[in-house]
Formats: structure tokens, sequence, C-alpha cells
């Protein structure tokens, strides 16, 4: 299955769990392609004959970089992309009922306005291919390490993903993914600090490399967060590839039914 | 020679009060009964102009309460096309006692709330809040849900309140004679189809009014026997009137029966006050100045006239409050305008 992760500094941790740590098993199945920049740099980025190509030769070089030599994200190469990062936040919703339309435009008027909905459109110019699409990591917050992880805050942290996703992103073939649970500490809003612990930035060069992010840095995580993430993504891609092979089977089969009962005919 | 009057205060004489000041420096309309303060939580409902109370209370630093809020990250702008933070919870206008009566038993006994909704094309519009979503709602189920969570929500203020604000807006209601239900607006006009079998108008009388009030501050104050009222009537004039009088008579007569239910029971009870915003916009003595040239709409000047007033009474009353006199903002001759209000929508059908 052939992956495109497009993203920006938190793409970092991903790509540094998929060099150095993940099982080869994975690998196997899964062939990863990181496009990633780091603050707002990845937005310097147009639609062009079905490719998402650098306007600036500066992300061009970072783009050469982090994908291994690839000029531009040929969209009809990949069979899943998913976006990481790119300003978009958490949404949690309590035990209050929303109707869908509120959701809708809720999710509308915080997502929108974002550097993943700008890429997000780009890609929906040239191609129908799934997206799931990543938040920020939740930042740290030390004094949260020691508070147990709230199900009642968990519960509408998934409540406010879920909605999110049946009236938002399931209508874009999309789906918005959730920080991986063993991660999360107090309120469902912050990350165990141990994620955080000498994380590193994202390589965009051979010489920008290897640099830690500061101490007080709270908000980008380690390649252990990193490893755990994608393999629950990876389980998620897998679930969504045979669901949409099961579909394109059964809606084959289907035609292939009706076309024997017009023979028949 | 001696008489009561010698020892009254110079706003109990008109010329004194009025007649030998500018408009603008008329003053001390009002003198709260209680002590509203910035912790108190308050809680604001009825009629458009209702929605003014609240915004004010909550740019002036006080404790407007909700009880239904938007999701975090809707927009200012589709908060107020969703009917977000203009009451206390997402009732939507509540123009009369009677109707306010339905919405109290309601909490208190949610089995009886009405299952009625009523469908455009395939959207369905909830009958008790037909503006409540843009484009209604994409199920029955859907509507009725949202309605449970209004009512649990509006349950929930009474509980929590300190003080209820309450703007009469109308006398006149539409009902279904066949459900008992009372309607903000006649079916067949925001919404749903007009059964002259029906439904029903009815032209709440002195008495009809007072009594559903009675039984809603009496319900109100089971449920929280500590809740303090603010009554106000609407000084906004009627829209259109089935009544068969000129729109001028029956706006004359629904306030004057609006105002002597609310000032009896101001009058009556140490723990319900009356604000004058009725007065302030629509007394002679303010010759009108309040409102745009429609002669209907109060103009964002007026509504910061009514809304400095109540606020620099409870100061000149009390003393300690500290908040600014006006808004940061000052609403905006849009916002003025833009209250949501349904009773509006009945100018589309005049010829």
């Amino acid at each position: 299955m052939k992956v495109c992760i497009i993203g920006n500094s938190h793409v970092g941790a991903l790509k540094r769990a998929w060099d150095n740590s993940l099982e080869a098993s994975f690998k196997k199945k899964f062939s990863v392609t990181f496009f990633a920049a780091r603050g707002t740099a990845i937005g310097d980025i147009k639609i062009d004959e079905g490719a998402l190509v650098p306007i600036t030769p500066s992300l061009q070089k970072v783009l050469e970089f982090t994908s291994g030599g690839k000029k531009s994200i040929v969209l009809k190469d990949y069979d899943m992309f998913f976006l990481y990062g790119l300003g978009i936040n958490a949404y949690y919703i309590k035990d209050t009922f929303y109707s869908g339309a509120v959701v809708r435009q809720t999710v509308a008027d915080i997502f929108e306005p974002r550097l993943a909905n700008r890429i997000l459109s780009m890609i929906r110019k040239g191609s129908s291919k799934r997206v799931f699409i990543g938040h920020n990591p939740m930042p740290v917050h030390a004094k949260s390490d020691t508070i147990p992880l709230s199900e009642e805050s968990y519960n509408f942290y998934a409540n406010g993903t879920s909605l999110s996703n049946e009236h938002y992103f399931s209508k874009l073939n999309c789906e918005l993914v959730m920080q991986p649970k063993q991660t999360l500490v107090g309120n469902a809003r912050s990350t165990h600090s141990r994620f955080s612990k000498g994380s590193m930035k994202l390589d965009v060069s051979a010489k920008r490399s290897g640099q830690l992010h500061n101490d007080l840095d709270r908000k980008h995580m380690n390649e252990e967060f990193g490893l755990i993430f994608l393999k629950e993504l990876f389980e998620k891609f897998e679930e969504s590839y045979e669901s949409e092979k099961m579909a394109k089977s059964g809606a084959l089969r289907r035609l292939l039914n009706k076309i024997s009962r017009q023979k028949v005919r | 020679m001696t008489n009561p009057y010698k020892n009254l205060g110079d706003n109990a004489f008109w010329k004194l009060a009025v007649a030998d000041r500018n408009m603008f420096a008329i003053s001390e309309l009002w003198s709260p009964k209680f002590h509203l303060k910035q912790n108190h939580k308050v809680v604001t409902y009825g009629s458009c102009f209702a929605q003014h109370i609240g915004r004010a209370l909550k740019e002036r630093g006080f404790n407007w309460h909700r009880t239904e809020e938007p999701p975090v990250g809707l927009s200012s702008e589709n908060c107020k096309i969703f009917n977000y933070d203009i009451f206390s919870s997402r009732t939507g206008n509540i123009y009369t006692t009677t109707l306010l009566k339905q919405w109290i038993k309601w909490c208190i006994d949610p089995t009886s709330i009405s299952d009625e909704t009523w469908v455009s094309g395939n959207r369905f519009i909830d009958p008790f809040r037909p503006r409540i979503e843009p484009d209604g709602f994409q199920s029955a189920h859907e509507a009725r849900q949202s309605l449970l969570q209004t009512v649990n929500s509006f349950h929930q203020s009474i509980k929590d309140a300190d003080v209820f604000v309450f703007t009469l807006g109308l006398t006149e209601s539409w009902h279904n004679e066949e459900t008992g239900v009372e309607y903000p607006m006649c079916p067949g006009t925001v919404a749903g189809d007009f059964d002259p079998e029906k439904h029903k108008f009815e032209n709440l009388s002195f008495s009809r009014t007072y009594h559903a009030l009675s039984d809603s501050i009496n319900m109100m104050k089971e449920i929280n026997p500590e809740l303090r009222f603010i009554l106000t009537v609407s000084p906004v004039p009627l829209t259109a009137t089935y009544t068969g009088q000129h729109v001028v008579l029956a706006t004359m007569a629904a306030k004057s029966t609006l105002r002597a239910v609310a000032h009896e029971f101001a009058v009556q009870n140490e723990y319900i006050d009356y604000f004058p915003s009725y007065e302030i916009i629509n007394s002679p003595v303010f010759k009108g100045a309040f409102f745009e040239p429609n002669q209907r709409n109060v103009s964002s000047f007026g509504v910061n006239f009514v809304m400095n007033s109540f606020f620099e009474c409870i100061q000149k009353r009390f003393g300690d409050v500290s908040f600014s006199s006006s808004p940061s903002s000052p609403p905006t001759s849009e916002e003025a305008e833009d209250a949501v209000c349904e009773e509006e929508l009945l100018d589309a059908f005049k010829k």
C-alpha cells in the first residue's frame, strides 16, 4: 500500500519512527513517502497536472530531502494520504446534543481556514483516494503526567472526533484520526511528557538534521510517540483499504450480475 | 399647610423630572429592588428585545448564564445563525406568558413535550422553534433530540439562576386546538402549513396573561425557591396583528396589557422587579428618538441608551458596582436590527 504523508514539523516524529524503529513487517505492507516542511512552508505549493508542486526553490529542496528525492507529489502514485499537524486541533464535544448541521458548520469554521484544508482541496483536484487527517499532538503539561486519563474527557474527545467524521470529513472521503489513547493523560488534552523528551526537529537538509527541540518545547513529540502513532495509523489504513476493496468487489459483483441478467434476457 | 407631596423627590414631579430637563438627562427611571451583582447568574428569555439584555450583561462583565452553549469553534456569526448565545438556552423567542408556561411545564414533565414536527421538503422543522436551525433538521428524530436538549438546558438555567429576566412581547398567540400546544408563530408563516380546523388564534386577555405568568413563576419558584425575577416589556410594536384592529391599536392594547401584568407582579412581590425598557423607548418624553425610520425597530442608540440606564440605575442604587456604563463596543446598527425575531417575518405577508 503506497502512503503519502504530508505535513509540518510534527511529521518529524513519524519519520524518525519509520526510519529507525518500525518493525520490518510494516515496511513489507506499506511504502511511505514523506513530504514535510517546518512551520507553514508546505503551504508554498500548487496543484499542477495531478501533482502538488512546490512554488519556491527552498520548499522544493526540503521536499526532495524528506521524500528521498521526489520533486513533486504525484497524486496518482498513492493509495492513501495522511495530512499531519498543519494547524489542526482536536475536537471535543461534551454530552450536549448538537444537530448534524451545527457540527458540520463548527468543523467547517475550524478546519476550513487551516492549511490542511488548502492541501486537502488540492489533493481532491487530482485524487479521490482516502485522506486521513491527524491534528497537532496534544501539548505536554508536566503537571498532568500524574493525573490518570479521565474516561469522561476521553469520551468527549472521541465524541468530537466521531461526530466531526460523521458530519463533515466523511463527506470528503476523509477521516480525522485520534491521538493514541496510551499517550494521553489528564483531561485528554495533554500528552505525557515522556513522549516529548528528546524530541528532534524535522530533518529538512543534510545540514539541518539531528537538531533537538528546545528544552521548553511542549508541542513536538519524539520517536517513541511516532512509533505508537504510526502503528495505530497503519491499522486504520489497512482497515480502510480492505473495506474499500470489499466495496469495490461488491460493486463489481453487482455489475457483473446485472450484465449477466441482461444477457439471459 | 402641609401635604404628602411636599416631601417627595424631584422624580415625582413632571416639571422637575421631565419638562425642565433635556430628554437625555432624564434619569433614575428605575430604582432596582434587589442588588444585581456581577457574580449573580442571570438568565434571559422572552421576545426579541430580551436578546439585547443578555448581550449587554455580557459586555459589562456581568454573569450572563447560558446552559446551552455552542460547540467550541463555531464562529460568532454562525452562533447567531444557529441561535446560540441569543437567550440562555436555545428556546428561540418566547413571546407570550402562556408559551413561557408551556416551556416550564415541559421541563418539569418531559413526557408532556409535544412530538409534533413539520416537514419542509426533505427537512424537518421544530414548530416550537421554527427558525432555530436555518435549514431545519435532517430528521424528525434529530428535531426531537434538539428540542429535548433545549428543554433540559432551559430547566438547568432555572435551577442555576439567581435572576430570571423575562421580556413580555405579545398577547397574540396561536395554538393547536386538538393537542393544546401553543406555537411561537402562526403555522404557515415562518414554516408549517396552516390548518384552519385546528390552528386557532387567541388574543390573550389581562387575566390569561396574568395567570399564565403567575403559574410560570410559581413553577419556577418550586424548581428554585431563591430565584428572583426582572420583568420587562418589549418596546417593539407588533409587526402584524390578527385581531382585526388597526396595528397601532392592537400594539397599544397588547403593550398596555403586558405592562399592567408586569406592574401587578412587581408591586405584589418583593422578589419580582420591573425594568422600564418599554417606557424608555416608548414614552412621548423621548419623542420616538430611539426608533429607526420605520418607527418600529429600535436603533442601536436606543438599545444602548436603555441598557446604559439599566446599569446606571443599579450603580446609583447600590453604588458598589464597578463596571463600565458603556460596552467596549456599543451595538452597531446592524446588531441592533439583527436581533433574531421570527415575528418580523410576518412583514412578508403584507399586501
